[in-house]
């Protein structure tokens, strides 16, 4: 889809936009917590991934959506710099309703306040975690970067990406067990 | 009777100075993938059709 679109073929590029739009969201939405800016930042990076593909500064090694949220995490380190210079860090003053998918809408009123329940309560547990490894985490996850794709996006080492995913699941088990938590709706 | 100290015994093939063995770390990564799609599969939210149209607009 990404050679079809760089061949001239305009529509493939709303294809793979709506393939990885749910993924690229949620990356975003997840690291900077305010639905308003995520939306921006959203349309930002897909702006910049069409005008790099037109540019030809796509080499496509078949890590599409890594390299999408390559350039999502660039874009919200720069939103940050750019706001740490404004001395206005307000990141956290507009929750976002995750609960409002369109994906529970069939479901009944009892499932959908399990399932509230249960992504508040993992959103905490993603939110306590320090920023380092809730990075790496959200950066495997969504992105299905490598570690070694890991370690140069955040400028570390690969053991210290490793380290820090392995602390991030450790901080994670841990939290679950201790907030008793359950994961699933039955 | 001989006994056998087993404290400087080598086994073949492995190399206690080389810690760059990836087979536990691959089957850690495995595990931890699965954990996170447990846990972060269900926050998986779609922003919906409507911005990507915006984004198509403004290209």
């Amino acid at each position: 889809m990404v050679q079809a679109y760089i061949k001239g073929d305009h529509s493939a590029i709303e294809v793979l936009i709506n393939k990885h739009r749910s993924k690229v969201y949620t990356y975003i939405l997840l690291t900077i917590k305010n639905q308003q800016l995520a939306e921006d930042l959203f349309q930002e990076t897909f702006i910049k991934v069409i005008q790099s593909l037109r540019g030809g500064k796509y080499k496509d090694n078949g890590k599409f959506l890594s390299w999408v949220i390559r350039i999502a995490h660039n874009l919200i380190i720069d939103h940050f710099r750019k706001e740490k210079q404004m001395n206005t860090l307000s990141n956290d003053d507009s929750e976002v309703d995750l609960f409002n998918s369109k994906k529970l809408s069939d479901s009944n009123i009892e499932e959908l306040i399990i399932h509230s329940q249960i992504k508040s309560e993992i959103r905490v547990l993603i939110n306590e975690l320090p920023d380092d490894q809730k990075e790496v985490v959200l950066l495997r996850h969504y992105g299905g970067l490598s570690f070694k794709e890991i370690a140069e996006q955040t400028d570390v080492s690969i053991n210290t990406a490793l380290g820090r995913m392995r602390y991030a699941l450790i901080n994670l088990r841990k939290l679950i067990q201790e907030k008793n938590l359950s994961l699933t709706v039955y | 009777m001989v006994k056998v100290s087993t404290l400087f015994h080598r086994v073949d093939g492995f190399d206690e100075l080389n810690t760059s063995s990836t087979i536990p770390v691959i089957l850690d990564q495995d595990l931890g993938d699965q954990f996170l799609e447990e846990i972060l599969n269900p926050l998986l939210h779609d922003p919906g059709e409507q911005l990507v149209k915006t984004i198509l607009e403004k290209i």
